[in-house]
């Protein structure tokens, strides 16, 4: 038992004769005691609060932050008597050495880190691996709570009923979404148009932002304009499954590209609203000639298909009949068909299936059939790609219908009233069953996106429901069930088992399911209850090398502790056929083997998982649509901007990695990964879709982390920003400082943008409330530098405020609702004084300290990988790693590989 | 080598408090299905807690004086015809509870400091509740949304999914599933049981491996296998209870215009009351997140989140009072519709704790403090308005802990309680 190390009487708890005693005490004494005890208690602190018990953990907390405070000089207070350099250096000296002893007997008794469950994204990608198909379980788990801002750290990790409960729902959710028990689907491929959306063709003379053209449409608005009914021939998915698309389209009345952003599923899609929403892409849209983009993704059974250029404003046409569409001039994007091919299976039955029923026989079901939710599609005729290659005999069979309205004509308003009237009469004809479903086509002579006021010819849908739920065509009719049960339980035990396989317990995984197939249950039901008890096991749920196997002295990984570590580090999941391999030949623990791994695994697409989930953790890349942007002050954010965000901060990670740039470009660098949207927003030059490294010029403000506008808009709140949060933020996250929170019954400082205060002034009159003064020197420099940009992550020279007179705009009217308000004053000076004009120079004084914020990043990264934030016991080990890399400049790829070879790693 | 002191205190507390849960819950089942047995000591009490993330503008909402003489504020003139069944609560709020937008989840817990990199949530009072007064009916509370989240925080601070479907909730109420699709859930529940039951005893063999201190932490594991089980088990026994009728005829129709939270939570809120109604429950919690839609009524063009930072712009404050007056309406309608339900004795709203607050006091400035606060039904003594120290405020947990001991829940303390909430006392 090693309580009791250090007491300071009389002045604490409790009297004690350790030595220790004599040489700390007079220090507290002399220097702390006349705000600190006998009934003084400043800031909330009191010594006597403090016991000797330094392997109590409260009490060692009290301890490392009276450590802390003193050690970063802010205590004793400036306006204190400072006490002489070598007292404090002494005092210091003991205090620390007793807390690294403590430290470190605590992580040999009780390991580095709490045992803990997988979180919801390693459940997820591990369940996903195991069973060889994406999963989409993770929502039906509860959220994991954090601890130092990570949801791998294993305190924070606990079970309770309901996370038992879910995670039964969820494997049998996975199960689900694994088997197919019916017929192979054919792959069908339809051609597309939105002119053949019954509800764009209703209201486009209205108000809706489209125009109908010869070959297809021309849309001038985003998504909350689009019309949400408009699902391009109410084609519905109809199989889960991989499908290919192909979209033609080309810019209208614009020079400058435009995203086109491609949805399934979500918001607007009543019918599919069950389902989870996936933004596809974001065509980037380059030029005025047709182009095809052709992409792959996965969708559901039942997905509609929704599309809309997302950087145009919401705009509308006034309801006067006058058809301003057609002469629009303001930018545009043409769509002029879709085509979806698909499902396409690589094999099938698919691969997960093989994995939960592989070598299970089965039988046709007599009689069931799964409808095609598309039968109005087989009937239609094609749009042809480009109106001047269509066939001879276009439309196939003639028009069996005459005309509606005549040809274009220049007075769009009196064919549009014509149109409308004669057309509404037919609908109704066509709705009550007298009418066949396709009325003629128009006239395809004429160029592409002429538009087309006239129109009237798109085959009327009724009603679309989403489909049912796939029925089975085969069942199941194993020949011996028993045995199937054996070999699959086994099969999937020694995989979904992260470590050395254990026949003989999954022995009794067999039995329990034996035991009911005996019972008279069905041979499925049987055998997902074996999966299930798999899968609920310890052995899937917990992280083995969270779990220790024995109990003195420092641990060390074994190989397969080490290969589950390493595997859910980089790829978040259960290690691969290799890792397994060396873990099982015990050849894993040797660096030069590690090495290769890491660098075999960095390589590796899988290794973007660790870039996305390290970074949407550390930087809260995962909450950047917490708030939403007040979008009549920052119209620029929109879904394409979102998504670019997010973009560039993985592709800077993923850079610095791959080029193993300096840990220091984390603050400064004289580049940055961005894509042609983000261009615009940081007026730089870039094109595409996908990021690409843009050098800056001397003078940019951006470079580093710090300044991506996805930093920028998760540290702000939509409305505003303030230097206060946004500057404990980089403190914590960058810097690795943890200021404490302000004293209770301090008012928020809240900038206020109408008035004719600043933000500065403001800070000058909160600093001055009690002892706020100590951490705000701090806090507030990083801050104050980046009021130079708005919550969208906009660099700004002034603060923008809504106009008095916004609220009587127009709604249609586009002209911006805000103006300029007070000029932004970034300039300020750090806790030692030293002043900069505004954040480049901020960003220069920050970078110089290499080895600081290449320590930051070693913490972080530990953080995550072992599941235990480093404690005061550690800091030489990760001294040592930053050392390591320094080299190599402090190289992310370098500290990474430190990281890994690394005893806090293995421990 | 004995383990450390923190490893020993931490594990009796929790062990403590894990037995105590289910000592709760292997009551005998069959007593605790029949609820007339339990009623004979107490009077049935029901809670409900409901958030509505953006509060209420404390100038239209907190009353320039105090007592059972007040004159209504302008939000308040809403509610008047149920004067005497609230209590307006003001001056009250956690202490050390911050963090702008992520507080809420402090709303029924009082853990401080959410923003912190080590916040860690604790338990939510309706929890505490469920355990003691959730036994007799066949939910032991509902967490009910308008997104995946809810207000219910599980003892070890983990969040329980919300059902934020009102079709789904109905369904889950009403909704007597076929012989076939009973036969099948039954399985399932039959499936978990012995699942949990079996994995419990095999982990124990990986158990004898570990350390001390792993074991210990196991230990939350399988204590969770078993409430699980003995979850599953009570779901079985209802299972084999035919649902009760609905008060209303028709199943909900989920609210098609989504940006219509004031319908959404209108509908919710109904949902609310057929659950309480039909005693599926005693213990609701209702969770409205934080919204940036625009509600789509006449005179509102921002949206609500926007609105709530309206920095003292007149037009903004002008739509945001539209939104908060809706809100009030909607609780008007809650009150309304508890009020003129027969409960056992009285009303069904003198049975019901309707708890309806904010962890804002001042959404604009992300002011945790003087939370706004109204307290109908329950059988409390009404009809005044509780104003404490606007300054130094009274922990909102003495609330809770009136709230708790009015339910029959032995509760001296919770989270940051100094005692009850002075002034409020039963009828």
């Amino acid at each position: 038992m090693t309580l009791l190390t250090f007491l300071l009487c009389p002045l604490l708890a409790a009297p004690n004769e350790s030595d220790v005693v004599v040489e700390l005490q007079p220090f507290l004494q002399a220097q702390c005691a006349d705000c600190h005890s006998d009934g003084a208690d400043e800031g909330g602190f009191e010594l006597s609060s403090l016991t000797g018990d330094v392997d109590d953990r409260t009490s060692f907390a009290r301890w490392q932050r009276v450590y802390d405070r003193v050690h970063r000089g802010e205590m004793p207070p400036e306006d204190a008597d400072r006490p002489p350099v070598d007292e404090m250096a002494t005092f210091l000296g003991e205090l620390r050495a007793e807390l690294v002893d403590a430290d470190r007997r605590r992580v040999d008794e009780q390991g580095r880190v709490t045992a803990r469950r997988l979180n919801r994204v390693e459940f997820e990608q591990t369940l996903s691996d195991l069973f060889g198909r994406p999963l989409d379980v993770a929502s039906m788990l509860p959220a994991d709570a954090a601890e130092e801002g990570f949801q791998t750290v294993g305190a924070a990790l606990n079970i309770s009923a309901v996370q038992m409960r879910s995670y039964l729902e969820a494997i049998d959710a996975a199960i689900d979404q694994s088997i197919f028990l019916h017929d192979r689907p054919e792959p069908r491929t339809y051609r597309l148009s939105l002119l053949n959306s019954l509800n764009y063709m209703q209201t486009y003379r209205d108000q809706i932002s489209a125009l109908p053209t010869v070959d297809g449409m021309t849309l001038f608005a985003t998504e909350a304009m689009s019309h949400h009914n408009a699902v391009w021939d109410h084609f519905t998915v109809p199989y889960e499954g991989r499908y290919r698309i192909t979209i033609s389209t080309f810019l209208v009345n614009s020079d400058k590209p435009l995203g086109l952003t491609v949805r399934a599923g979500g918001t607007g899609h009543k019918e599919s609203l069950d389902l989870p929403s996936r933004t596809l892409r974001h065509l980037e849209v380059e030029q005025r000639e047709p182009r095809q983009f052709t992409f792959e993704a996965d969708l559901l059974r039942g997905h509609f298909l929704h599309l809309y250029p997302s950087e145009l404003p919401k705009r509308r046409f006034p309801k006067n009949g006058k058809y301003e569409q057609a002469t629009f001039d303001g930018p545009g994007v043409n769509v002029q068909w879709m085509e979806i091919e698909g499902p396409l299976y690589d094999e099938w039955p698919p691969a997960s299936h093989e994995t939960l029923l592989g070598g299970v026989r089965t039988e046709s079901i007599r009689g069931v059939v799964n409808e095609d939710p598309n039968p109005h599609l087989a009937r239609r005729p094609l749009i042809p790609a480009d109106p001047r290659e269509r066939q001879e005999d276009w439309p196939p069979g003639g028009n069996p219908v005459p005309l509606l309205a005549g040809p274009v004509n220049e007075d769009a308003q009196f064919v549009a009233r014509d149109y409308s009237n004669r057309r509404r009469k037919v609908v109704d004809k066509i709705l009550a069953g007298k009418h066949p479903a396709v009325d003629p086509l128009p006239d395809y002579d004429l160029p592409p996106g002429t538009p087309l006021p006239s129109y009237g010819g798109e085959p009327i849908y009724r009603g679309v429901q989403a489909p049912k739920p796939i029925q089975r065509t085969r069942q199941l009719a194993p020949k011996d069930p028993s045995k199937d049960l054996d070999r699959l339980i086994r099969s999937l035990a020694k995989r979904a088992w992260r470590g050395p396989a254990g026949g003989a317990e999954a022995t009794k995984y067999v039995r329990l399911a034996q035991r009911w197939l005996d019972d008279g249950v069905s041979f499925e039901d049987a055998l997902r209850t074996g999966y299930q008890a798999v899968l609920t096991s310890p052995r899937f749920l917990y992280r083995a090398d969270s779990l220790d196997q024995d109990s003195d002295g420092p641990r060390q990984l074994d190989d397969w502790q080490l290969a589950e570590r390493l595997a859910m580090f980089l790829w978040n999941t259960a290690p691969d056929e290799p890792l397994r391999r060396d873990a099982a030949a015990g050849r894993l623990g040797e660096t030069a083997t590690l090495n290769k791994h890491v660098a075999r695994m960095l390589r590796d697409d899988r290794s973007d998982r660790f870039v996305r989930d390290f970074l949407g953790q550390w930087l809260d890349l995962y909450r950047i649509d917490d708030t939403a942007p007040d979008l009549a002050l920052y119209p620029e954010y929109d879904p394409v901007l979102r998504t670019a965000m997010v973009v560039e901060c993985e592709a800077f990670f993923r850079h610095m990695i791959d080029a193993n740039r300096p840990a220091a470009e984390i603050v400064q660098s004289d580049y940055v990964t961005i894509n042609r949207r983000l261009a615009e927003l940081y007026g730089l030059e870039a094109g595409g879709e996908e990021p690409s490294v843009v050098r800056l010029p001397d003078d940019s403000v951006r470079g580093g982390l710090l300044t991506t506008a996805a930093v920028l808009k998760v540290t702000a709140n939509g409305t505003n920003t303030s230097p206060v949060i946004r500057g404990k933020w980089v403190l914590e996250r960058l810097l690795g400082q943890k200021p404490d929170p302000p004293p209770p019954g301090i008012p928020a400082v809240e900038p206020d943008i109408r008035g004719a205060v600043t933000i500065r002034d403001q800070l000058e009159k909160h600093r001055n409330i009690g002892n706020c003064a100590s951490c705000h020197k701090k806090i507030d420099p990083p801050g104050v530098a980046l009021e130079s940009f708005d919550p969208v992550g906009r660099y700004r020279t002034n603060y923008r405020i809504l106009r008095d007179d916004y609220s009587n705009f127009d709604k249609r009217q586009l002209k911006p609702r805000y103006r300029e308000g007070l000029p932004v004053d970034p300039s300020y000076q750090m806790p030692d004084g030293h002043e900069f004009a505004d954040i480049r120079q901020l960003k220069e004084l920050l970078a110089e300290d290499e080895a600081g914020i290449a320590h930051v990043l070693v913490d972080r990264l530990i953080t995550y990988a072992v599941g235990a934030p480093p404690t005061i016991g550690d800091e030489d080990a990760i001294t040592a790693i930053v050392e390591q890399s320094a080299a190599d400049g402090y190289g992310v790829r370098s500290i990474l590989e430190a990281v890994i070879t690394s005893d806090l790693f293995r421990e | 080598m004995t383990s450390t002191s923190i490893i020993r205190h931490g594990s009796i507390n929790r062990r403590t408090a894990l037995r105590g849960l289910g000592a709760a819950i292997s009551l005998p089942v069959l007593d605790a299905m029949t609820p007339a047995l339990a009623e004979e000591a107490a009077p049935l009490r029901r809670m409900i807690f409901i958030n509505l993330h953006l509060g209420f503008m404390a100038d239209n909402f907190v009353p320039t004086d105090a007592g059972t003489g007040y004159k209504p504020s302008k939000y308040l003139e809403r509610l008047e015809s149920f004067r005497d069944d609230f209590t307006v609560v003001t001056g009250t709020s956690h202490p050390g509870v911050n963090g702008a937008h992520t507080a809420d989840v402090s709303f029924l817990t009082a853990a401080p400091d959410a923003a912190s990199a080590s916040f860690r949530n604790t338990v939510s009072v309706d929890q505490i509740a469920a355990e003691q007064i959730g036994q007799d009916t066949r939910f032991a509370y509902l967490p009910l949304g308008l997104a995946n989240s809810s207000m219910s925080y599980t003892r070890s601070g983990a969040n329980i999914p919300a059902i934020n479907k009102a079709r789904v909730l109905y369904e889950r109420l009403f909704v007597n599933g076929s012989k076939v699709e009973k036969q099948r859930v039954r399985r399932q529940l039959d499936d978990g049981r012995s699942i949990m039951d079996f994995v419990g005893d095999s982990a124990r063999s990986l158990e004898r491996r570990l350390g001390s201190r792993d074991r210990q932490k196991l230990d939350e594991y399988f204590t969770n296998i078993r409430e699980t089980e003995t979850r599953l088990q009570k779901s079985q026994r209802w299972l084999e209870v035919p649902k009760p009728k609905p008060a209303t005829k028709g199943k909900p129709k989920d609210v098609a215009d989504r940006a219509d939270f004031i319908a959404q939570i209108d509908l919710m809120y109904d949902m609310i009351h057929l659950a309480a109604e039909s005693d599926s429950t005693r213990v609701i919690t209702f969770n409205q997140p934080n919204l940036n839609d625009v509600l789509p009524h006449d005179g509102v063009s921002q949206g609500y989140h926007s609105l709530s930072h309206h920095n003292g712009d007149p037009e903004k404050i002008r739509q945001l009072e539209l939104v908060e007056m809706e809100q009030m309406d909607n609780v008007a309608r809650l009150l309304g519709k508890f009020r003129d339900t027969a409960g056992a004795a009285g009303s069904l709203l003198d049975e019901s704790m309707i708890m309806v607050g904010s962890i804002f006091g001042n959404a604009n400035k992300h002011d945790t403090s003087n939370m706004p606060i109204v307290l109908a039904g329950g059988g409390f003594r009404h009809g005044r308005h509780l104003a404490f120290d606007q300054t130094n405020n009274t922990p909102t947990a003495n609330l809770y802990v009136s709230m708790l001991q009015q339910a029959g829940v032995e509760h001296e303390q919770f989270a940051s309680s100094t005692g009850t909430l002075t002034g409020l006392e039963p009828a």
